[in-house]
């Protein structure tokens, strides 16, 4: 493997992990906010690339475009969840349904809204990875699954250790699909495997509630 | 075991008996299908319903048993016996690990360990050359079992009924044992059990490894039924339909694992058949309109049982767990769970037991507007004063004998019920 050929790979592997990366953090957040694992996530994404596939032959955009608008939107909703009262309402609900509701946030209303951003993010993540990548009507679920493996390095809970682990799977799925492209589901996949015994060495008592 | 449960069974080896001696062959391959789905929904019936754990991956654990099995079977012309003893082993063995990995962390982490893991021993075994890979593993010989041999369907239906009752049995003695009962209290969280001394941790390990090793015994059985083994089947789709036949028959009870995979076999053969007449053209619609199927079941449920504690005034506690509510209102919610089954006939034994004055105040006017709509309620109860106010018409008995009957005004002034009421001597 040449430097050109390591470039390439870690540019691919960047690309699909900001992608993954969107996802995990839309995980985290409908996890924490209404303890549900929204497995099908990755539905959004197929459904909006064929559904502008559909519309258009569209021309490929470049490799940069999805990694700069998923550090956009990363940067945007830093600045919702932060600085805006329904940002704030969803992190309440996360930190404590029962809290929340003393201070006059429906828990409902929060859970209404943390599934409708994450549509949202999942179809924003099939608009970028589209273009790059062959999507089927059935992509959805693995794509959700990889974000799924990205939010575990988090322990479903921390967005920045989410979006790191995301990454992490994306350039190992590039590098496995280049070294050993049959096996490149199970390489990444079975990264669970290290990531939990990693988790339950590093804190035996995280036991999220459920 | 007791009358019941003799009888049970009785009618149910009748019934298998009934499909191997008389049903058609594509019936006994139907009723195989049921039995060995049903043999893994078993074990999920356990974990989901009994100790309150969801696995994602139970397909892959069948695959696990049928590939040792299959490939020992093929290549090295391992006998019946040993196959079974192999795949339950790998089965299992595999489970012991993904469960001590993923259960030292609780919560979800099981649902998401096992959805990889089936992803994982999925496009596994479709590289493993030896195994035969996407195009499957072809010529894998008849189960010969000490002499005797399994090659028609007929056969190999009873091997699997037999498998499945041995697996129901099974089951059912670990959770009426000592065992058991530490494994029923994994539900409610793992504080309760540790807090009379039992090891959680190795209880969910324990049960989930019991769930892996039934679904490799299937695996075995699916092995010797097709006699071809390819991936498709040890999916992650049939993981989820495993998990839906569980969830479906109702995770509470043990025969609900017969239930649902009878339901959804039975339901997914029908869609085949009509499906392509009904849209004039053949594809993979089934899945499609199963699915839309069971969302509108599962919402019909939730809304009847809404409709039932809006009846009964619960409306607003819906969402409250039952253990919560104070014994009034869960004496109103039993009215309302039987109400469910769109009674003609209410039986109650002694409602008002135990209940405050206001409460069964509640709990007559209640009954007193179920009588309004047309239900019928046949109370047993020593309570005068609540009998009185909602009662039209009395029957006393004592020691066993009726000794009045009648309007309940009439029946008050009885002197024998006085004086069976108040003593002789008032």
């Amino acid at each position: 493997m040449d430097m050109q050929i390591f470039g390439l790979l870690v540019q691919d592997g960047l690309a699909s992990g900001a992608v993954y990366v969107l996802l995990a953090l839309a995980l985290v957040m409908v996890f924490t906010v209404t303890r549900i694992v929204f497995v099908p996530q990755g539905e959004f994404v197929s459904a909006s690339v064929l559904t502008i596939a559909a519309f258009q032959q569209g021309q490929a955009p470049g490799l940069a475009v999805p990694v700069a608008a998923s550090a956009v939107l990363v940067a945007v909703f830093f600045a919702f969840f932060g600085h805006t009262l329904s940002g704030k309402a969803l992190r309440a609900t996360a930190v404590c349904r029962d809290g929340a509701r003393l201070v006059g946030i429906s828990p409902d209303h929060s859970g209404e809204l943390a599934l409708t951003i994450a549509a949202f993010i999942g179809a924003v993540s099939g608009v970028l990875i589209g273009p790059f990548t062959t999507i089927y009507y059935d992509s959805g679920f693995l794509l959700a699954l990889k974000g799924f493996v990205g939010a575990i390095v988090g322990g479903l809970s921390g967005y920045v250790l989410a979006a790191a682990g995301s990454l992490v799977v994306g350039l190992l799925e590039a590098f496995s699909s280049y070294g050993a492209s049959a096996a490149k589901e199970i390489i990444v996949f079975a990264l669970i495997v290290p990531l939990l015994l990693w988790r339950s060495l590093a804190d035996p008592h995280s036991q999220e509630a459920s | 075991m007791t009358l019941r449960s003799w009888v049970l069974a009785a009618v149910a080896v009748a019934a298998a008996a009934g499909v191997a001696l008389f049903a058609s062959s594509y019936y006994v391959t139907l009723a195989s299908f049921v039995l060995l789905y049903a043999t893994v929904a078993l074990g999920l019936t356990l974990m989901t319903g009994f100790a309150g754990l969801i696995s994602f991956g139970q397909a892959a654990f069948v695959g696990i048993g049928a590939y040792a099995a299959g490939y020992l079977a093929v290549a090295h012309g391992v006998p019946g016996w040993a196959t079974l003893l192999a795949g339950v082993a790998l089965a299992t063995l595999s489970a012991a690990g993904i469960g001590a990995l993923a259960l030292s962390m609780g919560g979800h982490y099981l649902s998401l360990t096992t959805l990889a893991w089936g992803v994982v021993v999925y496009y596994g075994l479709g590289i493993i050359e030896p195994l035969g890979g996407f195009n499957g593993l072809a010529g894998i010989p008849a189960l010969n079992l000490f002499g005797f041999d399994f090659a028609s369907e007929r056969s190999m239906f009873c091997l699997i009924a037999l498998g499945f009752a041995l697996a129901f049995w099974l089951v059912r003695n670990l959770l009426d044992s000592r065992l058991g009962r530490a494994v029923r209290a994994l539900r409610a969280g793992a504080d309760l059990p540790e807090a009379f001394g039992a090891h959680a941790f190795r209880l969910k390990v324990a049960v989930f490894c019991t769930a892996a090793g039934l679904a490799g015994m299937a695996g075995w059985l699916y092995v010797y039924m097709q006699r071809f083994l390819n991936p498709t089947p040890f999916g992650l789709q049939m993981s989820i339909e495993y998990l839906f036949m569980a969830v479906m028959g109702g995770v509470g009870a043990l025969w609900g694992a017969l239930a649902g995979a009878g339901v959804v076999v039975v339901l997914k053969q029908v869609l085949q058949d009509v499906l392509p007449a009904l849209l004039g053209r053949s594809g993979n619609f089934e899945m499609a309109v199963f699915g839309v199927l069971m969302l509108l079941i599962l919402a019909a449920i939730e809304a009847m049982a809404l409709a039932q504690l809006r009846r009964c005034g619960l409306e607003d506690l819906a969402d409250a767990p039952a253990v919560s509510l104070p014994l009034g209102k869960q004496r109103i919610l039993e009215i309302a769970r039987a109400l469910c089954a769109r009674p003609q006939l209410l039986l109650l034994d002694e409602p008002a037991a135990g209940l405050r004055h206001q409460e069964k105040k509640t709990l007559a006017a209640l009954l007193k507007q179920l009588r309004g709509e047309g239900v019928t309620v046949l109370i047993v109860d020593h309570d005068m004063e609540f009998i009185m106010d909602i009662a039209d018409r009395l029957v006393v008995m004592q020691f066993g004998q009726k000794i009045a009957e009648g309007e309940a005004q009439a029946v008050r002034d009885n002197p024998r019920v006085q004086q069976a009421y108040l003593g002789s001597a008032a």
